[in-house]
């Protein structure tokens, strides 16, 4: 007779692996999505510089394999695999991989993965590009981790399938963290992405945006090219499975905290309950009016005369003064 | 009647960017803005510089308008600058992870649902009878602590020869033990209705080996590598490591090579002077490793001046006498000769300088 298998807790060894571990842990309000950039089999110097310049748009939330990869060919049956442990051991949902082959030259995959399974990919091969080096110190201006503004230009970006799956891959790899407000100070760099009307390449570039005076409310943008500038051939692509799809854009209803002591009223709007301590009106400094002015002198003349009486009286008088003087 | 007074933008200093023309779409969550007329091919005719100008002519004019709306918004200021608040994202992606599931209910809160206990807050202090004063309910010097007591009255129905103490502990441990079978019970259950994603982040379940004595015995194939090393351990065991017995089925005579390096010992007679090589390689090391203490008359010299010229620097800071000063620049100068007196007297008035300023330091 079989027994049930026995079953144990694993649980994290220190607090700092607990912590690491709800760190990771799905949220309502999911974390910026980290991207694992990595070289297939083969590279071209293009694509490596290429490389360097999506780690710095993506600042620490971006992590750079620098060996390279042979078995990870996501296109191919079962080529995800090794791809797809990488990722979910460093927590990314994003990837790109870079290679270099004949038949696919200055190859650039860019994708992302949905629960650590391959969820959509499109496929770039790399016909012109300018590094953010090359643009000087126009990238200076722009702060790491500050949301970029993306601006998209086309009719092909809500008409083509590939070309908006293009437009949403790119808004989810650059977008950064979610947030509710925003320092308006801070809108420093501008995605722009459109696709050439001739050569049908998409074309990326990013511009670094300086305030100037305008004299209205609104400053004048000022933009300035600071690179990477790439010039992108759409190859191959893969779109999501609809059930993967659907599972994956449903969106968590966000309840919003149930504010306390604070209601509304149909006359006054916005009414707030708020705490007092209990006021003590007897020894609090008060404004003197005016029409006790008369009172007050005759208590004070009162007093004095109480006080008068206690000091020639001695100090057999002095434990009934305060009495007779409240009176 | 007065004259109209008609004003432009350029008198009143408003160079406002200018907005882009045509239909904009915008989701103001993801800052992000589009227009979905189709492109003006003209204009991205002549080279890649070409259409490097259209890009940024069009940048430049849809990120205006994008501002303008951002900057629309209801803000606050705030030292760094105002603060805009965004409407929620309008563009759906996909999630990185799956929605985080609510906790399953755990055996006693479905029993507390079904009886309609509610759950009660109870405050985190507890009056302590024994101290007379309010203690924590849980943890390091708790209200109420029963292992805290120093003594333990007896009772009647005590058995003979039992410690009341070691049968607290014990009862103590029994209690842990059985919340911990309820817990591992609970997420169990929970693992089953709803998979690992319905455990908490941190915790996971999986098959152990069972205790000994029970369960399924491991299979041979799966103990093949332990095998092999408990009879490779078992064949060099023997008083001649294996040397002298014999190799059993399937055995290779590679595995009977002890693990580890041999130790080699120097032949009883001493050939070529082995030895003798040694021993002076020994004494060499000793010889520089102590080479510091050797006197190199030059340096001992150098310091000994330098002693003497601090200590005439001392006394000058002083205002010794000159009696004090010539004595001691006497023995310098006579053992020296003129022109070796004069030299190592500049120099040391140098040194001594900066010595003189170390010494006030200290002092």
């Amino acid at each position: 007779m079989a027994e049930p298998p026995q079953t144990k807790l694993i649980k994290p060894r220190t607090k700092a692996g607990k912590r690491a571990l709800e760190k990771r842990a799905p949220k309502l309000v999911e974390d910026p999505k980290r991207a694992l950039l990595a070289f297939g089999n083969k590279t071209s110097q293009v694509v490596k510089d290429v490389m360097t310049d999506l780690q710095k748009l993506k600042g620490a939330d971006a992590l750079k394999f620098s060996r390279h990869n042979a078995d990870m060919r996501p296109f191919e049956a079962g080529g995800e695999a090794a791809l797809e442990m990488h990722c979910a051991r460093n927590n990314c949902s994003l990837f790109a991989l870079g290679s270099h082959q004949k038949k696919r030259p200055h190859n650039l995959l860019l994708g992302r993965l949905y629960d650590f399974r391959l969820y959509d990919m499109v496929e770039f091969g790399v016909a012109a590009s300018r590094s953010v080096q090359s643009f000087g110190g126009g990238a200076a201006q722009a702060q790491l981790g500050n949301k970029p503004s993306f601006v998209f230009v086309g009719d092909v970006f809500e008409t083509d399938p590939a070309m908006r799956q293009v437009k949403s891959l790119l808004l989810d790899y650059f977008r950064g963290r979610q947030v509710d407000t925003i320092n308006l100070a801070g809108l420093d760099r501008v995605l722009f992405v459109t696709q050439h009307p001739h050569t049908k390449h998409v074309l990326l570039r990013q511009y670094s945006v300086r305030y100037k005076k305008s004299g209205t409310r609104v400053p004048r943008m000022e933009l300035t090219e600071m690179g990477p500038s790439l010039d992108l051939e759409v190859r191959r692509s893969r779109q999501p499975p609809p059930d993967l799809e659907k599972e994956a854009c449903r969106q968590p209803k966000l309840d919003k905290k149930k504010q306390k002591n604070v209601g509304s009223d149909v006359l006054e709007g916005k009414v707030g309950r708020i705490y007092m301590p209990k006021q003590e009106v007897d020894k609090m400094a008060l404004a003197k009016p005016k029409g006790l002015k008369r009172e007050r002198r005759a208590a004070a003349a009162e007093a004095r005369a109480a006080k008068k009486q206690r000091t020639a009286g001695g100090a057999a008088g002095g434990s009934g003064g305060g009495d007779g003087e409240s009176e | 009647m007065a004259e109209v007074v008609r004003v432009s933008h350029e008198d009143l200093g408003v160079n406002a960017g200018e907005a882009h023309d045509g239909p904009l779409s915008f989701d103001l969550g993801n800052l992000a803005a589009w227009d979905a007329s189709a492109l003006d091919a003209a204009a991205f005719e002549g080279g890649p510089a070409a259409a490097d100008a259209a890009c940024h002519r069009l940048a430049q004019s849809i990120f205006q308008s994008l501002a303008a709306r951002l900057f629309a918004l209801p803000s606050e200021a705030a030292p760094v600058g105002r603060i805009a608040v965004l409407p929620p994202p309008t563009t759906v992606l996909p999630r990185e992870k799956p929605i985080p599931k609510p906790k399953p209910p755990t055996k006693w809160e479905l029993f507390a649902q079904r009886k309609g206990i509610e759950k009660r807050k109870r405050s985190k202090l507890e009056w302590d009878e024994a101290s007379g004063e309010w203690r924590r309910r849980y943890g390091y010097k708790r209200a109420n602590d029963e292992a805290a007591v120093p003594i333990i009255e007896a009772r009647a129905d005590d058995a003979p020869g039992e410690d009341p103490f070691t049968k607290q502990r014990q009862e103590k441990k029994e209690r842990v033990k059985k919340q911990e079978k309820q817990q591992l019970a609970n997420l169990k259950a929970a693992a089953k209705a709803g998979g690992a994603a319905a455990l908490p982040p941190t915790l996971r379940l999986a098959a152990a080996l069972p205790e000994h004595g029970k369960g399924r015995p491991a299979k041979r194939k799966e103990l093949k590598g332990e095998l092999k090393a408990a009879t490779q351990q078992a064949a060099v065991s023997t008083a001649s490591m294996g040397k002298f017995d014999r190799l059993a089925k399937g055995e290779k005579p590679d595995d009977r090579q002890p693990r580890g390096k041999k130790r080699k010992f120097l032949s009883v007679a001493d050939k070529g002077g082995v030895e003798r090589q040694q021993q002076s390689k020994l004494v060499d090391k000793l010889l520089a490793q102590n080479a510091d203490d050797i006197v190199d008359i030059n340096r001992a010299i150098g310091k000994f001046e330098a002693a003497a010229r601090e200590e005439r620097h001392r006394l000058k800071n002083k205002g010794a006498n000159k009696k004090g000063r010539l004595t001691g620049g006497q023995g310098g100068g006579k053992g020296g000769g003129k022109a070796g007196g004069k030299g190592s007297g500049k120099a040391g008035g140098k040194a001594g300088g900066n010595k003189g300023g170390g010494g006030k330091k200290g002092s």
